[in-house]
């Protein structure tokens, strides 16, 4: 339980956002210095937060989809309303920004506007997709659900035994490792007797004919007494038996393949379900007065909010003035007065300890250098050869030659290895020193990975950890792994930290106008006893502020300061004199 | 699967493959993960659907996102987004 919300900085190159953390929760968040919406999942905000300094670069968070897509939709929203603002302030610092295509940079204000721009050619994508979506939900009843429940058939309660059997075999899906699996001799025996009875050779998840099948047999074995579960995998345990066993391989790993491209989960989907909703209701509903667009996005989420109030009447046509409260009063809720008036409490009692100003260094990983360019394309691709040239005459382990090509092929894969090492030998290489470079190149791998360079994203697949780790072994491939490891830390910058300035900030935010006009309900009740305790943590806290800023009082110390300038300058004039 | 299918799909997995939000600014990525996603949801449904007309209107569908997508990847490749 944390009692003070915490402020975090992400560096998104020259624009930081700022969010306030408390209890897991984002309170808060500014970009561009102005309030906006930022919803992230659990998994990024514990990610955030394990960052000790407590700024984080966001190069470090890409890989997180999470993030990147909330964060760029934040972006995205926050430009819509600054052109709809007509904000040039934020359009021109959007401008200056990295964050908008480098190449349309010098007419990007112009093409924002223009429907036919490179922005209006995507939004276009997007609701073309979304209508096509819409059509096949249509023509296909349910067709979300049918998709999620074929891709996450995943296992059931054991107390829906009773139901599966009733239904279609709902067993879980077999896996590889099924296969291994012990499952009693008497349900062996019947397997076997089962599929000689039935003359059954191969049975397919998919098709209902083998779902009939496989039906029959747990039944039969659930009457006998035995897991209905496990008798599916005794089934496919005969069947892998009686069949070779290559051809059980190739149908193996062209499974593993479908799954691995096919990477769908249940979030994907119902985050695709509620963008169409959002989409429906932007397109169809009557958008028009403050009310409605209370009315219809009643159930949805305050970040899908902002895409339909960018495309209400009123809100539209209100001044920025007015838009700004609109935006507060609808978008952004404030906490609880009980949970302020805590909060409060304890930045009361925090306060009077807190430092002035702490040093701290962070590890700043901004790239420098683009390897999509033709130049750098064409730099490393003319290394690569020349390392390749000399790895092949010196027939041995070239580490140079790995790293480079590491950098080349993204990344290092026991899967890509195996596949260059097929063909290497059937090109007539030696097989022992091919051997032998896939394991030293696997060994590299490793060691980069405790370098911090790589994570290896599934066993044997080695990944960059970001842009710039790739960056740093490209420009070290002939150093040491120490040195390496070095480089890869970032480059150093020392920031100031104001602690005091912090608690500062979230206590005028905690008792702005704005938190105190959203404690009036409709009837213009309020919440008297919360509302006192709540001032009175506010005064005692406002009293403290005012006693720790120095200006306010003459110490011994000054009135000393000033008498021996006084002294000083009379000296300084008689000597003149 | 069927030919056709068979050819669609490898169509759409390399447009997934291409709509690659690393190369994209910062204020486009969400509108090209969107797309990503979208697709995978349609290459899955390829893979799994099986009843004969309701695949002849995902093969449709498909088709109109590969024709939607595409002039997406050439901008991406021009790294104008």
């Amino acid at each position: 339980m944390e009692f003070i919300a915490k402020k975090y900085t992400i560096l998104m190159n020259n624009e930081p956002i700022e969010i306030w953390i408390r209890n897991n929760q984002i309170k808060q968040s500014k970009f561009m210095e102005q309030k906006v919406k930022l919803d992230l999942d659990l998994k990024t905000i514990k990610q955030i937060q394990s960052f000790p300094t407590r700024v984080v670069n966001g190069a470090n968070l890409q890989e997180n989809k999470n993030f990147t897509q909330a964060t760029s939709k934040m972006m995205s929203q926050h430009l819509d309303m600054a052109i709809l603002k007509n904000d040039k302030k934020t359009l021109s610092r959007f401008a200056r920004s990295d964050l908008v295509p480098e190449s349309s940079k010098e007419n990007f204000i112009e093409a924002i506007n223009h429907p036919n721009g490179l922005r209006g050619l995507l939004v276009k994508a997007v609701n073309k997709t979304n209508a096509i979506f819409q059509t096949l939900a249509k023509k296909i009843d349910r067709y979300f659900d049918k998709v999620k429940d074929k891709i996450a058939n995943q296992k059931l309660d054991k107390y829906l035994e009773e139901y599966q059997l009733k239904e279609f075999n709902k067993a879980p899906p077999l896996k590889d490792l099924d296969l291994k699996q012990n499952v009693s001799a008497k349900l062996k025996d019947m397997a076997e007797e089962f599929l000689k009875e039935k003359n059954i050779k191969d049975l397919d998840d998919e098709k209902i004919s083998s779902k009939l099948y496989q039906n029959e047999f747990m039944q039969k074995a659930a009457i006998s007494g035995l897991s209905a579960i496990e008798a599916k995998i005794a089934l496919a345990q005969e069947i892998h038996k009686n069949q070779s066993k290559e051809q059980i391989e190739t149908k193996l790993s062209e499974i593993q393949n479908i799954k691995k491209n096919i990477k769908v989960r249940d979030t994907t989907i119902a985050d695709l379900k509620k963008q169409l909703e959002v989409y429906q209701i932007k397109e169809a509903s009557k958008n028009e007065t403050l009310e409605d667009f209370k009315l219809i996005t009643k159930d949805i989420n305050a970040v899908d909010k902002i895409d339909v109030l960018l495309k209400n009447t009123e809100y539209q046509k209100a001044s920025n003035e007015e838009k700004l409260k609109i935006e507060d009063k609808y978008l952004y809720s404030q906490e609880p007065l009980q949970e302020r008036a805590s909060e409060l409490k304890v930045i009361a009692n925090e306060l009077p300890k807190t430092q002035e100003v702490i040093y701290k260094t962070i590890y700043k990983r901004d790239t420098t250098f683009d390897f999509n360019s033709e130049p750098i394309k064409q730099e490393l691709n003319q290394k690569w050869s020349e390392l390749q040239k000399i790895n092949r005459e010196q027939q041995a382990q070239n580490r140079d030659f790995m790293n480079i090509s590491a950098v080349k092929f993204n990344g290092v894969s026991t899967s890509q290895l195996s596949k260059w090492q097929d063909i290497a030998i059937k090109n007539g290489g030696n097989a022992e020193v091919v051997q032998k470079y896939v394991d030293a190149s696997l060994r590299n791998a490793e060691q980069l990975k405790q370098a911090g360079v790589f994570k290896e994203v599934e066993k044997g697949e080695f990944k960059f950890t970001d842009q710039f780790a790739k960056e740093t072994l490209y420009k070290n491939i002939d150093k040491t792994n120490k040195q390496i490891a070095e480089a890869n830390k970032g480059n150093e910058s020392n920031i100031n930290f104001n602690p005091k300035e912090e608690l500062t900030q979230r206590v005028k935010d905690l008792s702005s106008e704005q938190s105190f006009a959203k404690l009036i309900g409709q009837d213009g009740s309020i919440d008297s006893q919360q509302l006192h305790k709540f001032a009175e943590h506010l005064q005692k806290l406002s009293t403290q502020l005012k006693v720790e800023e120095k200006a306010n009082i003459v110490t011994k110390d000054d009135l000393k300061l000033a008498q021996n300038g006084q002294k000083q300058s009379q000296s300084h004039e008689q000597q003149r004199a | 699967m069927n030919n056709i299918a068979q050819q669609l799909s490898q169509q759409l997995e390399s447009s997934i493959e291409q709509l690659d939000d690393t190369q994209v600014s910062w204020i486009n990525k969400h509108y090209v993960i969107d797309l990503q996603n979208k697709g995978l949801i349609l290459l899955s449904s390829i893979v799994n659907v099986k009843d004969k007309a309701e695949s002849h209107t995902i093969l449709d569908g498909v088709k109109e996102y590969i024709a939607v997508v595409q002039p997406i990847i050439k901008q991406i490749k021009n790294k104008e987004l």
